[in-house]
């Protein structure tokens, strides 16, 4: 194992690539999302700091502010789960899009009979967020943050099965869970117009989860006090509510840009094997990084245009609306299996 | 059913709406120490020519919330003193001054560490604070142009 060979390792550079650029896609739609609110809203968000930029430098200075302020943890708080709670949370939003590859050689599972195992775990590591949403407002032992955990799991029962049930329509509809097959599915059709049923599910869901805007009841400031994370300053916030949601939302809009979107699928243009071809592969992430970066801008852009809606309407609209959906788009995906015009 | 399309007619007037401020917001925000709003006339800080002032006590009666209070100087004469905390920028007293010995200024972007920097005396109401202006800032106003504000630079 020379140097060489571990500089050009596909992993490494997945992982370099997933870091970096989700890190760049995290800020920029964080920025957006505040100043597409303010601009909607007639205000103008961020300014003073660095005006050359928009107020983009002032995120920064947010995040050094967060970070090098100090933890507290409350007195009454069970300290063990309060301190590791936003560190789970963190791992689990962001290790889900770890388990998806990047592009057809740029990925951390380099066996590809286990990809669909990877497939299917990302969502598994996903849903399990709502868990240390649950673990951390347990563990405040204040009561905004309790309630704030209660609505959470009262959430994860309206948004988890429509989720499931959209991943299953996209499973059903490409006869495959492995990733790489799938997106060579998407080359003609991208999955949202195969069956705009389970998208459609699969974006609301994914709102709900994530906690975007007309979901956002669990962490809703003019309610509960920002919920679980009410007592979270710091560190602390910014591995939960600050950072940790929008690893989230970016997990879950890449898992969607790859079922959905066509992922890495670019028409007219294919990407050698990895190490002769890095220009291209490059290419190919950055495609990627583009439909998510789409799907994360249109989720910002909703604190912009929605109101928050009643716990009990959300309720209401997971089980009898986005279930049924869900239903019906997996009724549609075997319809088109059946007929035959399935990808 | 009806109410079904009703939910999702109102979710995409929402989003259309938001698009449209997005696009084209009708913000008329003023970036404060960039730009400032250009009042024709501001009653701002009150002065004092104490040379003419004849002590009637005029402006201390007119006051509307008592912020003059009559001091009395060396020459055993009473001069009136603002207590800006109190002074509600009215010109009253200025406009009862049978002298002219009270000034109006357009100086209005007043502020203090302390209350107790605010209650003036007649010595401190001679001469006008130092306004400061780190920035340098662009004047402008507010003008409607068929019933939609718009801000405007003004020489």
């Amino acid at each position: 194992m020379d140097w060489w060979s571990i500089a050009l390792s596909p992993r490494l550079w997945f992982f370099l690539l997933m870091f970096a650029l989700s890190g760049g896609v995290l800020l920029t739609v964080v920025w957006f999302e505040r100043k597409a609110a303010a601009r909607v809203q007639m205000r103008v968000g961020p300014y003073h700091v660095s005006p050359w930029s928009g107020g983009y430098l002032q995120l920064l200075a947010d995040a050094f502010k967060f970070i090098i302020s100090e933890p507290i943890v409350p007195r009454g708080a069970h300290r063990v789960l309060f301190v590791w709670g936003p560190p789970l949370f963190v791992t689990l939003a962001f290790g889900a899009s770890l388990l998806l590859p990047l592009t057809p050689e740029l990925r951390l599972i380099k066996d590809p009979t286990l990809l669909p195992y990877g497939l299917v775990f990302s969502l598994v590591v996903l849903l399990l967020v709502s868990i240390s949403v649950v673990i951390i407002g347990w563990s405040a032992n204040n009561k905004f943050a309790y309630i704030g955990a209660a609505r959470e799991a009262l959430l994860v029962a309206a948004y988890e099965l429509p989720l499931i049930l959209s991943f299953l329509a996209m499973a059903v509809l490409y006869g495959t869970l492995n990733p790489l097959e799938i997106v060579n599915k998407q080359s003609l059709l991208v999955g949202a117009l195969w069956n705009p049923l389970a998208f459609l599910v699969f974006i609301i869901a994914t709102a709900m989860a994530t906690a975007r805007f007309p979901f956002e009841i669990a962490d809703y400031e003019g309610d509960v006090a920002t919920g679980p994370y009410s007592d979270y300053g710091g560190i602390f916030l910014v591995l939960s509510f600050a950072g940790g949601t929008y690893y989230a939302t970016f997990s879950y809009s890449f898992l969607a840009s790859l079922l959905f979107l066509g992922g890495w699928a670019l028409p007219g243009f294919s990407a050698g094997p990895w190490p002769q071809d890095i220009i291209g592969n490059l290419i190919l992430a950055i495609w990627v990084y583009v439909k998510v970066a789409a799907l994360m801008f249109f989720f910002a852009f909703l604190r912009a245009a929605m109101p928050v809606l009643r716990l009990d309407h959300t309720l209401a609209l997971g089980w009898r609306g986005l279930l049924l959906l869900g239903m019906a788009g997996v009724v549609w995906s075997v319809v088109l299996r059946l007929v035959g015009v399935a990808p | 059913m009806m109410g079904v399309s009703k939910i999702i007619k109102a979710t995409v007037d929402a989003m259309a709406v938001a698009a449209k401020n997005f696009a084209k917001p009708e913000r008329i925000t003023i970036y404060y120490p960039y730009e400032k709003l250009e009042y024709v006339r501001m009653r701002g800080w009150i002065g004092l020519w104490t040379e003419k002032c004849t002590s009637c006590m005029l402006c201390a009666r007119i006051c509307p919330t008592n912020a003059i209070k009559m001091y009395l100087a060396p020459n055993n004469k009473r001069y009136p003193g603002i207590d800006y905390g109190r002074c509600i920028m009215c010109h009253f007293c200025i406009d009862v001054c049978p002298t002219d010995a009270l000034y109006g200024t357009g100086i209005k972007e007043l502020a203090w560490y302390d209350y107790k920097e605010m209650i003036y005396t007649p010595d401190m109401e001679r001469e006008p604070p130092k306004v400061q202006e780190p920035y340098k800032y662009v004047k402008v106003a507010i003008k409607y142009a068929g019933g939609v504000p718009k801000k405007v630079k003004v020489d």
